[in-house]
């Protein structure tokens, strides 16, 4: 008896799964139409929750008006073989269009080269993989190494005195990561007044940023004038903390524009934050669509500013 | 105690008095209409083979599992527990067989779990308090540990000891007991029958399960007999005897408990000379071709310790084996194998059988090494030797694919029996053979011993029960704190001049 | 009597008797579950039920079915190993760093399998001679292993110098079956022998069941124990190359999480968790199971938030299948 009751509750579970599935929107038939692939780099975290909600925007723009018949989300879980596995799952769902964030530079390459050998126009949103320049039709995102250099001239406006400073990094190797640094060591690294810390692996998390924050300020106390971080969760924590022990007077400050640091902006509890327009990124990706679909030409590469946000502008940013 | 004698009124006949108790597993109707009606202050003892539904009608009054049907009435009111703490608050604990205590906990902690002592108001435990509680309670059972030893550092004894101190201390006016004396030597055996005839004269109401006569003729005053599922009697001990016993549990009259067959004894098949070991020392014997060599002392003297040293499972200090008169060495139980020699562990459960995996595993896996070449099983092969050993023991059992789980006491026994003779050995070590066996399936042990032997093996038998030992062996040796304490034949039993009593002098280091 | 009789005759068109359907039901019940999937999905899509996209089903679960199928050993013998998804890592930086060195994909990827396997040794060989929980032990070897891969690779993802490696990842054998999902029948195979056929696996079941028992029956704990560990490491070996080649690239970072989903394909598919029950074919459908929520929820576009917690709800239903069905109280 108790077996039957397992059996028809795994039963049930396995109904429910699919047909809770089944509910949703769904793709639509097989006609000749564009049906976007739209793989995310993940759901999960603030920017990209942005991202998606600005793709869900237009997309939904763009098939309302006829040009596209479908599109699908794709959820990467911030894995490079998941995402290789997506695109798969992607085509044998009847994409014909890809627009792909990537996890990975390296990692994530595959898909490009696997849309490139299929013929399936694929944009590359906000970061590259390293075949993006060769086989992409276009690269939709912003220049990274202008993020760090603004961060760094914020940093030198606010304390021209100069100082010591320390880097938290993203996960060390990715592209956002890497150019971020070399922005910022553009400035300060022969700005005699600046001297570096270290780079700390905070791997784009708040907590992992505290905590080496507060270590390098008990090893170095006031000399310590700035923390730039490669993301701003991260220096928003980091404010918040240096705050709380009464030192007011570091500079933090990462790059984003997340809502939490935007609104601590507004609230003046941080000074400044880069806003990396995600948004903007995605629905100029988006844009491109309907000429690459005619065959028109399109420009390789589309780079889209980085604002600073101060208590001056951001009003305009905040949600 | 004096509360319970104070409020207590005659308005009942029976303490317990259950009625037509029915139980149903998936098919299998574990009890059938059973009664049973206990007296206030009596021992009763319950008896039955294993899978009578002894156990089953235990869980049932201590609250474990729920009837299908049928009455229960306790000091005259209607009971039923839904669950064990339902039966501790009616006055009811239960003794399991197994203990499990909670090692890291003090005496004083186990005794009173779930019922700490507080400071005044305040949620933080008041150990003091506790601890002295705890030394008033054990000092009633003349008791002296220290309240704040863990539990792990006590013996089985002093464990049991301390879950009866728990359940009295419930004020529990009816302890059940399942085979309480399974793991205990003849001193902590009597130990405990001081402590169950203390608790009566207290008015305390005992029903107590075990397979051996003897402790029931000992114990008890009366008597209930189950067999498959049923009850079969019930009367005073005074009534009957043994063999009356027997046969109501049987249902056949059982002639000979001991069906020992004289065999031809042989060549010299393995000798020990001077073992040292931990828990025994300078043990020197030898065993012959066709002889059932009993080991018998005390639990805790070293005679098990022995065993597991000369099969390899633990390391031997000094000491030369022979076997066949060739000096060997045994590392480990697999040179132990290799030799020729099978062990059969008193714990089935911890050292026998994987009780998940299916019979024909359990049965081959000691001799897949030698009798499967290559690294694949050939299927067909151990599945028609496993059959026909386990018709040859006749094991019963609905498929050779069950897992082992399903077998009763005396089956899974047996089934740890057949794996060591799969690969037929020179010499078979059997300790405790028929502990926790009931009567049917121990004679079968019996008379498989005496094939063996038959067949030209050595026999080691290691006993804890007296008359089992008396019935079945060629020799007897008898350990005394880790050394041999004497030696007697069987002819010395027949002419009576060795007999329990004396058997039991030398147990306790006389000569 | 004669109601028995009909039903055991009913039963023998299986060529099973009633006995038999028992012990299958409770192995393989959970089969139905998969089949279940299986005609909801081929009903709800019309795309599921082709060869490209189940050719892709296969390919996707590769991974995760590799390391489940090393993974069962492991929780079979009584321990578990949370250092898969960081030995993936270390097998990718080793591939990367042989293959560029060398140019030989042959050593590049017996490389891996060797690295991985040494690494299972170590795990094996402390949880079993010191007797160390596994957990634990694993636990802290997958800090350890992470870290060396991040040092052998300086912290950076590289290319590979030989793109035809890609083709292990990306190829198909007659251009209709996918590399991956050939090696991981291949190893599922593989792995049915070892556990079900062989001495070794019986072995394994018998530590896994009873280790006292299994010692007192001269059964070799230690080396089968470390035995279990070093089949892990060398699926988990295998799993790196065909993950560097999916991705063809040598990345230091992947991999996170990964023991999750294996361990989980070895619950749902009736392993339990307390040691000496397992099948390889309910491995099997385990790790098919999670790959078509995967798939089944992509194919008709629902977010992956749904996906995880199907996932979850689904290793609570088979552990309570695993109490009801396999252990009847």
């Amino acid at each position: 008896m108790k077996r039957i009751i397992g059996l028809a509750l795994l039963f049930c579970l396995a109904i429910a799964t699919i047909g809770a599935t089944g509910a949703s929107e769904g793709t639509s038939g097989q006609a000749d139409g564009v049906r976007v692939a739209y793989i995310a780099k993940n759901t999960v975290d603030a920017f990209h929750a942005t991202l998606n909600r600005s793709a869900k925007d237009s997309l939904n723009a763009l098939k309302a008006d006829g040009t596209i018949e479908s599109w699908q989300l794709y959820d990467g879980l911030t894995d490079p073989i998941t995402q290789v596995n997506l695109v798969e799952n992607a085509i044998a769902n009847g994409a014909n269009f890809v627009i792909l964030l990537p996890a990975e530079s390296e990692g994530s390459a595959p898909i490009v080269t696997r849309c490139s050998e299929a013929g399936i126009p694929i944009i590359v949103v906000n970061s590259r993989t390293n075949n993006t320049e060769a086989l992409a039709n276009a690269f939709v995102g912003s220049d990274d190494v202008q993020a760090g250099e603004m961060m760094a001239d914020f940093v030198k406006s606010q304390i021209p005195a100069g100082g010591k400073y320390a880097h938290m990094m993203g996960i060390v190797g990715n592209s956002a990561q890497k150019a971020r640094g070399i922005g910022i060591l553009n400035v300060l690294k022969d700005d005699s007044n600046w001297q570096a810390i270290g780079d700390y692996a905070a791997d784009w998390s708040a907590d992992k940023a505290v905590g080496f924050a507060s270590d390098v300020i008990t090893e170095y106390g006031a000399d310590v004038k700035a923390i730039i971080c490669d993301n701003d969760d991260m220096s928003s924590a980091v404010q918040n903390y240096v705050n709380s022990i009464g030192r007011e007077d570091i500079v933090a400050i990462g790059v984003d524009g997340n809502a939490g640091p935007v609104s601590m902006v507004k609230a003046g509890t941080l000074r400044s934050t880069v806003l990396q327009d995600g948004a903007a990124q995605v629905s100029t990706a988006v844009s491109l669509i309907p000429a690459i679909i005619a065959g028109n030409n399109v420009p390789k590469v589309t780079m889209v500013p980085f604002t600073l946000v101060t208590s001056e502008n951001v009003d305009q940013y905040i949600k | 105690m004096h509360k319970n004698a104070g409020s207590e009124n005659n308005s009942y006949e029976f303490i317990l008095d259950c009625n037509d108790i029915t139980k149903q597993y998936g098919g299998t109707q574990a009890l059938n209409g059973v009664q049973l009606k206990l007296k206030k202050g009596q021992v009763h003892a319950l008896i039955g083979e294993n899978g009578a539904g002894k156990s089953t009608l235990m869980k049932i009054i201590g609250g474990l599992v729920q009837p299908n049907s049928g009455t229960v009435f306790f000091e005259g009111k209607h009971y039923q527990a839904k669950s064990p703490v339902e039966a501790i608050n009616a006055g009811i604990a239960m003794i399991h067989q197994e203990l499990n205590p909670q090692p890291y906990l003090s005496i004083a902690e186990s005794i009173f779990l779930n019922r700490e002592d507080n400071y005044k108001n305040i949620p933080i435990l008041n150990k003091k308090a506790t601890n002295e509680r705890a030394v008033k309670v054990l000092k009633k059972f003349n008791i002296s540990l220290n309240p704040k030893i863990h539990m792990e550092h006590l013996t089985l004894a002093q464990i049991q000891m301390i879950e009866i101190v728990k359940a009295v201390s419930t004020n529990a006016r009816l302890i059940l007991m399942d085979e309480p004396t399974s793991s205990l030597d003849s001193e902590e055996t009597e130990h405990l029958f001081n402590t169950i005839r203390d608790l009566q004269s207290k008015g305390v109401t005992i029903v107590y399960i075990s397979h051996r006569m003897d402790e029931i003729f000992d114990v008890c005053d009366s008597y209930s007999v189950f067999r498959d599922g049923s009850f079969i009697d019930s009367g005073n001990i005074s009534d009957v005897t043994k063999n009356d016993l027997i046969s109501l549990m049987v249902g056949r009259v059982v002639k000979n408990i001991f069906p020992k067959v004289e065999c031809s004894i042989h060549d010299v098949v393995f000798r020990a000379e001077k073992l040292c070991g931990k828990g025994f020392k300078d043990i020197s014997f030898e065993v012959h071709a066709g002889e059932i060599l009993g080991i018998t002392g005390l639990v805790g003297s070293g005679r098990s310790e022995t065993m597991e040293s000369i099969f390899g499972l633990n390391p031997l200090n000094s000491g030369k084996m022979y076997l066949y008169e060739k000096e060997i060495r045994i590392k480990n139980v697999r040179d132990a194998m290799d030799k020729g020699i099978a062990m059969i562990n008193e714990d089935r459960k911890e050292y026998g059988l994987c009780l998940f995996r299916s019979i024909t595993e359990n049965i081959s896996l000691p001799s897949l090494r030698k009798k499967h070449k290559g690294i694949l099983i050939n299927q067909k092969k151990e599945k028609e030797e496993c059959n026909e050993i386990a018709s040859k023991l006749s094991i019963k059992m609905a498929n050779i694919k069950t897992d082992a789980f399903s077998l009763s006491g005396g089956n899974q026994q047996k089934v740890v029996v057949a794996k060591w003779l799969m690969d037929r050995p020179e010499l078979i070590i059997l300790d405790e053979p028929t502990r926790g066996v009931d009567v049917g399936a121990k004679a079968e042990i019996h008379s498989l011993m005496c094939q063996f032997a038959a067949e030209g093996m050595a026999i080691i038998m290691v006993s804890s029960e007296l008359p089992e030992v008396m019935g079945m062996s060629d020799r007897i040796l008898i350990y005394h704190e880790g050394s041999l304490n004497g030696e007697i034949t069987r002819s010395e039993i027949l002419s009576g001049k060795e007999n329990q009593e004396t058997i039991l002098k030398k147990e306790f280091g006389g000569r | 009597m004669k109601q028995e009789r009909i039903q055991v005759q009913k039963v023998n068109l299986l060529k099973m008797d009633q006995h038999d359907l028992n012990i299958f039901m409770k192995r393989y019940g959970i089969g139905f579950v998969l089949l279940g999937m299986f005609i909801v999905l081929s009903v709800a899509s019309p795309r599921f039920l082709t060869v490209l996209n189940l050719s892709n089903v296969l390919t996707t679960v590769s991974i995760n079915g590799l390391l489940a199928m090393g993974m069962v050993f492991v929780i079979t013998a009584g321990g578990i190993d949370l250092s898969i998804g960081s030995m993936l890592a270390l097998g990718s930086v080793t591939i990367g760093l042989i293959m560029n060195a060398t140019g030989s994909i042959f050593l590049a990827c017996a490389g891996s399998i060797i690295i991985c396997a040494l690494f299972g040794l170590v795990n094996g060989f402390l949880v079993a001679k010191f007797d160390m929980f596994p957990f634990v032990v694993t636990l802290a070897s997958m800090l350890v292993i992470r870290g060396v891969s991040y040092v052998m690779s300086g912290g950076y993802s590289f290319a590979l110098a030989k793109p035809e490696f890609a083709q292990i990842g990306l190829g198909k054998l007659f251009g209709a079956i996918p590399f991956p999902a050939l090696i991981f029948v291949i190893i599922t195979l593989m792995a049915f022998v070892l556990l079900q056929l062989t001495k070794f696996g019986r072995y394994v079941y018998a530590v896994g069941g009873n280790i006292k028992s299994a010692t007192a029956s001269g059964v070799n704990v230690l080396w089968t124990r470390i035995g279990t560990f070093v089949i892990m490491g060398i699926c988990a070996g295998t799993a790196a190359i065909i993950m560097t080649a999916r991705i063809n690239a040598a990345q230091p970072n992947i991999g996170t999480g990964y023991e999750v989903d294996a361990i989980a394909a070895c619950v749902i598919g009736g392993t339990s968790f307390s040691g000496g029950i397992s099948t390889i074919p309910g491995t099997f459908i385990g790790v098919m199971i999670i790959g078509l929520i995967f798939n089944g929820m992509n194919l008709i576009g629902i977010s992956s938030y749904w996906q995880i917690i199907m996932k979850g709800l689904l290793i609570i239903a088979a552990v309570m299948m695993d109490k009801f069905i396999n252990r009847k109280n």
